[in-house]
């Protein structure tokens, strides 16, 4: 019978201790009883030769220090070639840059020296280097530091380049300070280098401001031609120190570069586009630094960047908004056939900008970038959208001419207004219109600054630009329905909003309106500011709010509802802070206002409206003072108006959603009160009436993921109530709810927060009922299978969570990650004293 | 701490990328960084890893660095039977002597056999061919004695190339 591999094994392992000259006899003796043994062995030791030529022993082995470690200035030389080295001036991935200076006797020029590290001097390096070398030494340009000299000597790689006495690019620009059109004039500079390059075959595949020097004189000179290699493609200088952390960013590399697919001049463009991007905007399209390198490679594959006018300072913006944005994203796109389709295309639209002729890149951008919007939600793009599609290519149609024929200014307004607040609004409630939304939105963004420009200070027309800016503002920041989430942008738009308003009321002390739309803007603004966690301007934002309702009540002290309203305000404010006890009696006098407004007339939806809220902001104060049964009886109070109010329209989905919240709200009070079943029973209705919604409108994601927070909800009380299973199955279910809502809009970081959440609860209740007494071995173990699954899971979507600290009082993000940190630690050391044979614990 | 982890995890894939271009056959095409952003991105979409344990990361990042490899010797290989010549480009075109002498493909499959006979040891293999990982940290992935894995690797080394050599000559 044939020996096994694990008897042969046995032997040649104990054969391979000996030297190699020991080893026939050690396998004549450890095989003597067994002659098929000794030939197995034997056969397998014959390969020896083979193995080493396959599987080398040490080539695997780490010997080689990190380069990151090894010491730079361990042995720095004096001579290299005919060259007298000076002094070192830089370090880059692929080794030292010496200056030097040419002395052979023949003439004497200071150059710049590469010599490669060690590690990187393969004979293919060596090969191609050489070969390379006749194409850059014929790459003789202004702008481009000429290749002069390249070779080996002492068995190192060097090559001498003209030595450029300046500064990278972005820096000169800063230290500079200069202007925009300095900006690009410089820029121009260094797309003729890249061109004529192309022209001659090469391309660069590594431009950044590292690469681009400017000298004192303000010429531009490009470093590097050609000699990129991937694996220094991104290593020097730049951006490590833009990200101050890890080396290797691919901050400048385009989409394909960071893939590993094959570059063409396309990239070139990408890159250029890159630096002209942190020209004007001063930071990376990508990095700021807090991203890990994983972060940008998706950014940098799938992320649209913000135009740079974004970020452009206050002096900037202005210049840089419109063309110049349209001209840098236009070389950013992620697919290379739609950028620039050469950088002398790139070059001339940069020119017309400097000429003030209109530029290629904002042709047809809101068709390009509602055509990728298309794309990206095929399935959502129902027939009700179509008729959106038909009113704005309507809208698009008269806008181009209207740009074209200066129609008169106040058509071109009407226009405006009611692309703004018509078409807004009518798409606002399809399903995944929120991109289609924001182009809206940018464009008649776009607009308004032009109108503005156009005319001075007419009170009905700032009037109108202030109303325009809250709805953008609200629009960006997500504060109406589908998430934009850019915060910052609608910062700026709520507080020009406000700027006009306070403008206009300034002007005209008697207006209602500016009034009222200062009181909106307000309480816009400090929704804005509690999303961004800034308290103290929250605070100050809803105090104004307040202040306008109060004022509005004031002037028409026969409006009783304008009463209740500022009280309400004032009540909200008050719990805001969680000052319980001095809110109660204004909710109280809310109440009154309100149910005194009704008795006037019994029909007013708005009223009835305010005096569920006023319940339920009583509710809240009742229940943070620990009066449980009273909190319990204002959100039946609440619960009861809401539900008469759905009586009346059972289809209409936004009050079935508030009534579904009173019932949440009343299974927690009945889950405080320790009545679980009446507690889940609440939940359970809620669930049905989110599941009706989400039912009705397939597209409706918000319901389907507030079903889904039902569920946690329900899983909660069900864990407390002690049925640990029913909670799991509803955790379950929860987390592949948060789930399957997530792609449909991944910068939702409340949809991933709750996934998170729904995930570290499913492990934490797994892991309970893995300690119940009375659970079988196999039990145990499957719970805690489950729960380590979950705690991965969580692990792997934390890295998406960007946000920090508390949203809402209700996303505690630091809670949530602890909780993560601690799941997959328990798990780990359990997963491990399994592994090794150890019971749980 | 996943975020943190990041940038660590990056500098021990760049390592193991270099460390295998280094041996790897001249016309493959793929770059250190190239391979390592193409690992970084696959590891990132994967749900399973446990991102707590570096000894563990290192082991999936020898599979997908093994995965890697594979698909694009597979891309090459599928090119060269249709007849089409590769597009070449200034950075890719490495032509030196080989500095070693396997075929990834044959070697994968050799790997595939002797998992059959021997998981452990075939997971010995890929860690230290694919992944780059020191025995120690071979030892700490597979929970068994750094010398077990140094003869085992020992002895897979012998079994893989008489493998090889009775696939070479039928």
């Amino acid at each position: 019978m044939d020996p096994s591999w694990e008897q042969v094994r046995a032997v040649l392992e104990d054969a391979l201790e000996q030297a190699p000259s020991e080893r026939p006899a050690f396998v004549a003796r450890a095989c003597a009883a067994d002659p098929e043994l000794q030939r197995e062995v034997e056969q397998y030791l014959a390969c020896e030769e083979r193995a080493n030529r396959a599987l080398p022993v040490s080539d695997w082995m780490r010997e080689q220090p990190d380069e990151a470690e090894t010491p730079v200035d361990a042995c720095e030389p004096e001579r290299i070639g005919a060259y007298r080295i000076l002094r070192r001036i830089g370090e880059g991935g692929m080794g030292a840059v010496y200056l030097a200076e040419r002395d052979d006797g023949e003439y004497r020029q200071q150059v710049a020296l590469k010599i490669l590290k060690p590690g990187m001097q393969s004979a293919r390096l060596l090969r191609l280097f050489r070969r390379e070398r006749q194409t850059l030494a014929k790459l003789v340009h202004p702008h481009i530091a000429r290749l002069l000299d390249g070779g080996t000597a002492a068995g190192q790689i060097y090559y001498a380049m003209e030595y450029v006495d300046g500064v990278p690019i972005t820096a000169y620009c800063r230290e500079q300070c200069l202007p925009v059109r300095g900006r690009l004039r410089l820029f121009s500079q260094v797309c003729e280098a890249v061109s004529y390059a192309h022209r001659n075959l090469v391309i660069h595949r590594d431009l950044k401001p590292g690469n681009i020097l400017v000298t004192a004189d303000g010429v531009c000179k490009l470093l590097d031609f050609g000699l990129a290699r991937d694996s220094d493609a991104n290593v020097t200088g730049e951006a490590a120190s833009i990200s101050g952390g890890p080396m290797l960013t691919p901050a400048y590399a385009s989409p394909e570069q960071v893939r590993g697919e094959h570059l063409g001049t396309a990239t070139d463009v990408y890159s250029l586009g890159v630096l002209l991007y942190e020209l004007l905007a001063g930071r990376n399209p990508h990095v700021t630094g807090k991203e890990s390198p994983v972060e940008v490679c998706r950014a940098v594959c799938d992320c649209d960047p913000p135009p740079p006018s974004r970020w452009a300072g206050p002096g900037l913006r202005r210049q840089v908004a419109g063309d110049l944005d349209n001209i840098a994203l236009m070389a950013l796109r992620k697919e290379p056939e739609r950028r620039y389709r050469s950088v002398d295309e790139f070059r001339a639209d940069i020119e017309r900008y400097l000429s003030g002729y209109p530029v290629r890149a904002s042709r047809g951008t809101a068709r390009y970038r509602f055509r990728k919007y298309a794309r990206r939600h095929r399935q959502g793009m129902a027939i009700s959208v179509l008729g959106f599609l038909a009113a704005f290519a309507a809208a698009g149609a008269i806008w181009w001419q209207g740009r074209q024929a200066r129609i008169r200014f106040n058509d071109v307004r009407s226009l405006a207004h009611s692309v703004i607040f018509e078409l807004h609004d009518a798409i606002q409630d399809l399903p995944g219109s929120t991109a289609a939304r924001k182009l809206l939105v940018e464009q008649a963004l776009d607009y308004l600054k032009r109108l503005e420009r156009a005319r001075g200070s007419d009170p009905q027309l700032e009037l109108e630009l202030a109303a325009a800016y809250d709805k953008i503002g609200s629009v960006q920041a997500g504060l109406s329905r589908g998430n934009l989430g850019d915060t910052t942008a609608a910062l700026e738009s709520l507080l020009r909003a406000r700027q006009l308003l306070e403008h206009v009321r300034r002007g005209a002390p008697e207006s209602l309106d500016a009034e009222k739309k200062l009181g909106d803007v307000n309480m816009h603004l400090a929704e804005l500011y509690e999303q961004r966690g800034e308290e103290p301007q929250r605070i100050e934002a809803s105090r104004q709010a307040a202040d306008c309702a109060w004022d509005l009540a004031r002037r028409q002290p026969g409006v009783r509802r304008l009463k209740a309203v500022a009280l309400c305000r004032t009540a909200e404010n008050l719990n805001s802070v969680s000052d319980w006890e001095k809110a109660v009696p204004v909710w109280q006098q809310a109440i009154a206002e309100f149910r005194a407004a009704l008795e006037q007339d019994p029909r007013d939806r708005q009223v009835a409206d305010g005096l569920a809220a006023a319940h339920d902001g009583l509710a809240r104060c009742r229940s943070e003072l620990n009066d449980t049964p009273g909190a319990r009886q204002h959100l039946q109070e609440a619960l009861h108006l809401l539900s008469m109010e759905l009586d009346r329209a059972p289809a209409n989905d936004r009050v079935a959603m508030r009534v579904s919240f009173e019932l949440i709200d009343l299974a927690w009070v009945d889950h405080r009160l320790g009545q679980y079943n009446d507690a889940i029973a609440h939940a359970a209705r809620a669930l049905e009436l989110q599941r009706q919604v989400a039912g009705a409108d397939p597209e409706n994601f918000a319901a389907r993921v507030e079903s889904a927070k039902t569920l946690v909800t329900t899983g909660l009380i069900y864990r407390d109530a002690g049925s640990l299973g029913q909670a799991i199955r509803c955790l379950r279910e929860a987390a592949e709810g948060f789930a399957s809502a997530l792609p449909h809009d991944t910068a939702n970081q409340s949809t991933l927060y709750h996934l998170i959440w729904s995930l570290a609860e499913l492990g934490n209740t797994s892991i309970r009922r893995a300690r119940m007494p009375g659970r079988s071995k196999a039990q145990a173990q499957a719970d805690w299978e489950t729960a380590r699954i979950a705690f991965n899971r969580a692990a792997t979507n934390l890295s998406r969570l960007k946000m920090a600290g508390k949203l809402m009082g209700i996303h505690d993000f630091e809670r949530v990650r602890e909780a993560v940190t601690a799941g997959l630690a328990i798990t780990a050391t359990a997963h491990a004293a399994r592994a090794q044979g150890r019971p749980n614990e | 701490m996943l975020d943190r982890r990041m940038p660590l995890l990056y500098a021990d894939l760049r390592r193991l990328a270099q460390a295998y271009m280094r041996n790897e056959r001249p016309e493959h095409t793929l770059q250190p960084t190239a391979l390592v952003h193409e690992a970084y991105l696959r590891m990132a979409g994967q749900r399973t890893v446990d991102w707590s344990n570096r000894a563990q990361l290192l082991a999936v990042a020898a599979r997908m660095m093994r995965r890697i490899l594979l698909d694009h010797a597979a891309l090459r290989s599928a090119a060269k039977r249709a007849g089409g010549a590769v597009r070449v480009t200034l950075a890719e075109d490495f032509g030196s002597a080989p500095a070693h002498e396997v075929d990834i493909l044959d070697l994968n499959r050799a790997l595939d056999a002797l998992n059959q006979i021997d998981p452990l040891q075939a997971g010995v293999v890929e860690l230290r061919f694919f992944g780059g990982l020191t025995n120690e940290e071979i030892a700490e992935v597979l929970s068994i004695s750094p010398t077990t894995v140094r003869r085992r690797w020992a002895s897979a080394r012998l079994w893989l190339a008489h493998y090889l050599a009775a696939e070479a000559t039928p």
